[in-house]
């Protein structure tokens, strides 16, 4: 296996208006983050609101303009999928649209072949033929998602970088979606960096996890280590607050 | 029996076609309870609490069956009858403590609010009743948040704050609709610990809705679970949670991701 990913002494800084004096303050968001992906791997990215898991994804995609370190990604092109599949999506244009958007851009496939491969990408995430010509506001939520996914993979990227794909779903919609995620990682030998809050749905996908608390990788490694054998504090405290570490009833009536 | 919830219906009426969002559901909380009501959207969970906190007078609504607080039915009697009960007697608490703050009202008059509307206390006793909850809620510097504005505080400390707001009538049913959705994970937990001692120390009964399944495990003696409108099943959650009988209950309940050890890479 080789790498497909690999992010070395990555620094990442935002200007934050600062009121009152007006001047503008530059903020280090992200501090020497250095980890590598394997191909066909998925790896979890936990952390809270502001922990900076999503400002690097967007470094990963070359969003952020302020920032030292280097990333390698060969030359793989990342495709993203976001969290709101209600956002994500132009609520005028048609799925089949969307689906061929990708391809009219980076290349010069004839339209009856666009809309081939549009057909094939929505079954391959579970979808019916038929929606080619629907609208995003006749979907579900779930279905949404599997739209994104479907638009992210157009251009058979090797990598896949998910932020809360399933954060906005139902429990048992969430499951479907995070097993199509499973399937087309096996299907394409994609790779998927998952952004994540939440510890259970990491669980239940990924071999390895990385913990970031305020810019900064606190700890990496297997998941069954970092579960069940964690070594950073604030690893500890997010799994006892997640009810993971020690048994479930625990933290509530400790104190 | 604090609460009794005898065959409720809502359907919406601004459709040609009436629409049902709940039907049937019946279910009774005792003092002190807590009672977790879990499903997912749409299911009629939060419809559901809102009837019970009467907070459902649209026009275009029906609402039939009854619904018995302490043996005062609340969906036939006079709006002055509720409103004596409505933050006094009932309080509520919603997902989003940002939207449920008044933005530019300070914390001190936000939480003394319902003292005003329901009693007759003085000022200074007022403020020293607000003090004091604050302190209850556990913020750490009660009379800096007194004189601060929602915007000040972090989504944690407005929760802490929507709870004290809730809570200082000293209600008796507490109706929290997913409190802690919003929240971080750690701060999640500090929310639910405190909210269980709260009900332990002042015997309050709480209705905690959630889609969260480990959530209400955690925290309720008993559940009931929704879908599109109709209880599914009720009881004890130990007895739920390890012997589901209805298939719904079981697709949710195997849709929660396990978190044991090897137990991990389910899809694999």
């Amino acid at each position: 296996m080789s790498s497909i990913l690999n992010v070395k002494d990555l620094n990442c800084f935002y200007k934050k208006e600062n009121s009152g004096s007006g001047g503008r303050k530059r903020v280090q968001i992200l501090h020497d983050i250095s980890f590598s992906m394997e191909e066909g791997e998925i790896l979890g990215l936990v952390g809270e609101s502001g922990s900076g898991k999503s400002t690097l994804a967007k470094a990963i995609l070359n969003m952020v303009p302020d920032k030292s370190g280097t990333i390698l990604c060969g030359d793989t092109h990342p495709q993203m999928v976001f969290q709101d599949p209600y956002g994500s999506l132009n609520p005028a244009k048609t799925i089949g649209w969307i689906l061929e958007e990708p391809l009219k851009n980076r290349s010069r496939m004839p339209k009856e072949e666009r809309r081939e491969k549009a057909a094939e990408m929505l079954s391959r995430v579970g979808l019916d033929e038929k929606f080619l010509d629907r609208r995003p506001g006749e979907l579900s939520g779930g279905q949404r998602q599997r739209i994104c996914i479907a638009a992210a993979l157009m251009l058979r990227p090797k990598l896949l970088i998910a932020d809360e794909p399933v954060s906005a779903l139902d429990v048992t919609i969430q499951a479907q979606v995070l097993k199509l995620l499973f399937s087309l990682k096996q299907e394409f030998g994609l790779s998927i960096l998952f952004i994540s809050h939440d510890l259970r749905v990491v669980y239940q996908l990924c071999e390895r996890v990385m913990i970031m608390q305020d810019g900064r990788i606190v700890e990496a490694g297997e998941s069954e280590k970092i579960y069940f054998e964690p070594q950073h504090p604030y690893t500890k405290r997010l799994l006892q607050a997640a009810g993971i570490l020690e048994n479930e009833k625990s933290w509530i009536e400790k104190s | 029996m604090l609460l009794q919830v005898k065959n409720l219906n809502i359907e919406f009426h601004d459709h040609i076609l009436p629409e049902s969002v709940v039907s049937g559901v019946s279910f009774d909380m005792d003092e002190g309870e807590l009672l977790g009501l879990v499903g997912e959207s749409g299911s009629g969970k939060s419809m559901t609490a809102l009837a019970v906190a009467g907070l459902l007078s649209r026009h275009d609504m029906k609402k039939t069956g009854e619904i018995l607080f302490e043996g005062k039915e609340l969906l036939t009697c006079p709006r002055e009858e509720l409103r004596a009960i409505q933050g006094n007697e009932i309080g509520m608490i919603f997902q989003e403590p940002m939207t449920s703050l008044n933005p530019v009202k300070k914390i001190g008059w936000q939480v003394g609010e319902s003292l005003r509307i329901h009693t007759k206390l003085s000022k200074e006793e007022i403020k020293a009743r607000v003090l004091a909850m604050l302190k209850k809620v556990e913020l750490k510097e009660p009379e800096l948040v007194y004189e601060q504005y929602p915007h000040e505080l972090s989504g944690g400390m407005r929760q802490r704050v929507m709870i004290a707001s809730a809570m200082i009538c000293r209600p008796k049913l507490l109706i929290a609709d997913e409190p802690t959705t919003a929240l971080d994970v750690t701060i999640q937990a500090q929310i639910l610990s405190l909210l269980k001692r709260l009900s332990e120390k002042e015997g309050m009964a709480v209705l905690f809705i959630s889609h969260d399944l480990s959530l209400v495990r955690m925290l309720c003696g008993r559940v009931i679970v929704m879908q599109q409108g109709r209880m599914v099943e009720q009881g004890e959650t130990e007895q739920i949670f390890s012997h589901p009988s209805e298939d719904y209950t079981k697709l949710l309940l195997s849709s929660v991701p396990v978190c044991e050890r090897g137990k991990g890479l389910r899809f694999a």
